[in-house]
């Protein structure tokens, strides 16, 4: 005489034991960060959205250089109408990841701009909404910054998004940090950009300091 | 002959002996409805239904000031102290459209100040002018009482005298609705209006989150 072994979600027991556990009951990989919601396909993972009276850091790409003091440029850096794009070094990347959001990849760099292949001058960004944040930084005469998106190269130029601010290592400051809100549905290149100014900025110079932070809300 | 038949969660085996359960079976998870997600109810011991924002609405913010260019004197305010200091933006970002109103000179995209519902608001506001000469520029955040809501900013070449941050960073808890504004406090060596141009528009920029 034989008898049918008792299964739970079409798993047989082990030992007399059938261990259970949310994955058995959730379809889909969860991601870091995830939370359950029902569906009609039964219960499927997510990522976590803001809460009503709190803030889900999805994705932050952080370069910090506060403290190294490490050269920017080996030759000298001057504003001239196109040559506007800045760069700075890549290995002090910081990357923060949450949630299901993808992984920022650092932009390709122009061959002729990047003496040095760990040197990064902005983020490619895929289809969402963003946060961005900029305190750029120079440590010659005066730049005048912007935040750029465009579809093509940052060589391209591209459409600002967000404040100006203007960096005076000369003769004190002005408020400093960029601050852009972007909605792109397609894949954009993003970077800060020499507006306006004068001068060499950067001529074999130390570089002080360079915040720039993406945050993906949506 | 009997046999217990065995059962999880009140449901019997199928035809292949096999029980399927899902998570809204189980003893100490409430009834979920579809959207809806689980969060755990210390004071039941339960986990219930939640539901969650989707997109970008959860995220409490407004940014007034996206780099548009704009001559100051179309704000009609002078630059001197006690006048209101004008930021512009002809399509600001506000998530919290029901907390937070921006009040617009008549006619134009200039915003001469902002209307906050009560509740909790971190506010961080920065600007440049233009200068005539050698000289700094400072503004506060004032309500309509004449009150300071905020550490003073200063900016402009003399700054570097003063230890002043060149930007607010402040936090407001509200208990009533409440009209704020930026008000200049200290000008040296600063243009006027009429030759201010497009440095103010450019430049000026809020960041308000609800908390």
């Amino acid at each position: 005489m034989t008898y049918n072994t008792l299964k739970v979600n079409n798993k047989e027991p082990q030992s007399g034991n059938i261990d259970l556990q949310i994955s058995d009951f959730v379809q889909g990989t969860p991601e870091d960060g995830d939370i359950i919601k029902k569906t009609t396909a039964g219960f499927e993972s997510f990522s976590a959205p803001g809460g009503s009276g709190g803030e889900v850091q999805l994705m932050t790409a952080t370069w910090m250089n506060h403290t190294t003091n490490n050269l920017h440029s080996t030759y000298s850096f001057v504003y001239n109408g196109t040559y506007w794009v800045y760069n700075w070094p890549r290995s002090v990347v910081q990357n923060y990841t949450y949630g299901d959001a993808a992984y920022i990849n650092v932009s390709r760099p122009p061959s002729y701009l990047f003496p040095h292949n760990t040197w990064s001058c902005g983020v490619t960004l895929t289809a969402g909404t963003y946060l961005i944040t900029c305190v750029p930084s120079n440590t010659s005469s005066q730049i005048t910054w912007q935040l750029y998106h465009t579809a093509v190269d940052v060589l391209s130029g591209g459409t600002f998004f967000g404040n100006r601010v203007r960096i005076n290592p000369g003769d004190g400051k002005s408020g400093n940090m960029m601050i852009g809100y972007l909605n792109i549905e397609t894949t954009r290149d993003v970077y800060p950009r020499l507006v306006a100014g004068s001068g060499i900025y950067d001529n074999g110079n130390t570089f002080p300091s360079f915040h720039f932070n993406v945050r993906k809300l949506a | 002959m009997s046999y217990n038949i065995n059962k999880v969660g009140s449901k019997q085996p199928d035809q292949s002996s096999n029980i399927n359960i899902g998570l809204d079976d189980l003893g100490n998870v409430e009834n979920i409805g579809l959207g809806e997600g689980i969060v755990y109810n210390e004071s039941l011991g339960t986990w219930g239904p939640a539901t969650f924002g989707t997109g970008i609405a959860g995220f409490n913010l407004a940014i007034f000031g996206q780099g548009e260019a704009a001559n100051y004197v179309g704000c009609g305010y002078a630059t001197n102290v006690g006048e209101t200091l004008c930021f512009y933006d002809s399509n600001p970002v506000n998530l919290l459209e029901s907390n937070i109103t921006f009040n617009y000179v008549d006619g134009t995209s200039w915003m001469e100040s902002i209307t906050l519902t009560p509740g909790k608001y971190e506010i961080f506001m920065q600007t440049d002018v233009t200068f005539s000469g050698s000289g700094y520029f400072g503004f506060i955040l004032k309500d309509t009482l004449g009150n300071s809501l905020s550490q003073l900013a200063l900016i402009g070449n003399v700054q570097t005298s003063y230890g002043h941050p060149t930007a607010i960073m402040t936090s407001l808890d509200l208990t009533e609705t409440t009209t704020i504004h930026a008000e200049i406090t200290n000008t040296l060596g600063v243009a006027s209006n009429t030759s201010q141009g497009n440095v103010p528009s450019q430049h000026g920029v809020i960041l308000i989150r609800s908390l």
